[in-house]
């Protein structure tokens, strides 16, 4: 019974085969294939690190991090002023990019807290590195002054108007010397 | 050299390269075992042609994506494993969105030892009565491992997870498997 059944399998496959019913996909379609994944896959990675990077450039304008620093008021303050909807973007964008990355073998063989967290860590690494060595934010900045969907009105959003910030930036030299000028 | 003197690699190479006869061959070598995957993994026999058949169709019509420098039969595996996974979502009765907290976790390096293989024999025979009573998630690696008879990293490869996890899920299959002959065990005394 098996047997025939086996046959009967090994028979209609070879048929199928012969009058061109089943055929292979070729080649290149496999390439297309992971070329396409490795395409999309670098453009998540870049989207991620430029949103490491805004929200560093928020950090930065704020002075989020010399409002951490006074106890638990300064703390509910840098809580409340972080851009989150960014945050939690770049944690969507990480789980997607974890997701299309997840079936090779160099991701799947590491347990989950090892591949997963290594992957934000590298990606907060990378944009940590841009943002230190890269002058002025050029990189973080990209996209303010256009009106590109997403990029403008997000610079908009957590950054005011373009006019806004050069005028805060005229206004904060002078109160500084009128604070502090010798 | 004869077709049943060649290795699966240097087959599947030949059928690329245009040679679409020998593929009788790959159905020939893994017909039997699929069948028996399939039975071991989804107690469905109604189904288990139909599954086998989608299996070698999905093989040759991916062929060209395989490697030929990796070894044929975990690849072959995969695909059957996630046609069976698919029939068993049909069927509901695998959790699709279930957290694996196996695979959360660094285990110690688990490791395949002689005693095992010695103890294979005696745990095959009781794992074929109780298999349908273990989950799913268990079932799978522990029938790759005493059926298949694959070792970790080609199991590790079929399934996506780490070999670390593989050894855990072989152990806790087996623990589920001594918890069921005592169960057993209880009802038969009693």
């Amino acid at each position: 019974m098996i047997n025939n059944n086996e046959n009967k399998i090994e028979t209609s496959i070879v048929e199928a085969i012969k009058a061109g019913k089943v055929a292979m996909k070729p080649k290149w379609h496999f390439m297309l294939k992971t070329a396409f994944t490795v395409l999309v896959s670098l453009i998540l990675f870049l989207v991620l690190i430029y949103l490491i990077s805004f929200i560093g450039l928020i950090i930065h304008e704020k002075h989020l991090f010399d409002i951490f620093n006074l106890g638990p008021r300064g703390l509910y303050d840098f809580m409340f002023s972080l851009p989150w909807i960014v945050v939690f973007l770049s944690i969507i964008f990480v789980i997607v990019f974890y997701i299309l990355i997840k079936k090779y073998a160099f991701v799947y063989e590491k347990p989950f807290i090892y591949s997963f967290f290594g992957l934000i860590f590298l990606t907060i690494f990378i944009g940590c590195l841009i943002h230190i060595f890269d002058d002025n934010f050029r990189f973080a900045r990209f996209g303010e002054n256009t009106h590109v969907i997403i990029l403008g009105p997000m610079h908009r959003y957590y950054r005011g108007n373009l006019e806004d910030r050069i005028e805060f930036r005229v206004k904060m030299i002078p109160q500084k010397m009128m604070n502090d000028p010798f | 050299m004869a077709q049943n003197e060649k290795t699966d690699e240097e087959i599947v190479n030949l059928i690329i390269k245009g040679d679409k006869d020998l593929f009788s061959e790959i159905i020939h070598r893994y017909e039997a075992k699929m069948r028996r995957y399939a039975r071991k993994f989804l107690f469905d026999s109604e189904h288990t042609d139909d599954l086998v058949q989608e299996v070698f169709i999905k093989t040759y019509v991916n062929l060209q994506s395989f490697d030929t420098a990796q070894k044929f039969s975990p690849w072959i595996y995969r695909i059957a494993h996630n046609e069976f996974i698919n029939a068993l979502k049909k069927k509901l009765s695998y959790k699709i969105f279930s957290l694996d907290f196996d695979t959360f976790l660094p285990h110690p390096e688990a490791k395949e030892t002689a005693d095992e293989k010695t103890e294979n024999t005696f745990t095959k025979e009781i794992l074929d009565e109780h298999l349908s009573s273990i989950d799913s998630k268990y079932r799978e690696a522990l029938v790759l491992y005493f059926f298949e008879e694959m070792d970790y990293k080609e199991i590790s490869s079929i399934l996506g997870i780490p070999v670390s996890t593989v050894g855990v899920r072989i152990k806790r299959g087996k623990e589920k498997l001594k918890e069921l002959l005592l169960i057993n065990k209880f009802t038969y005394d009693k």
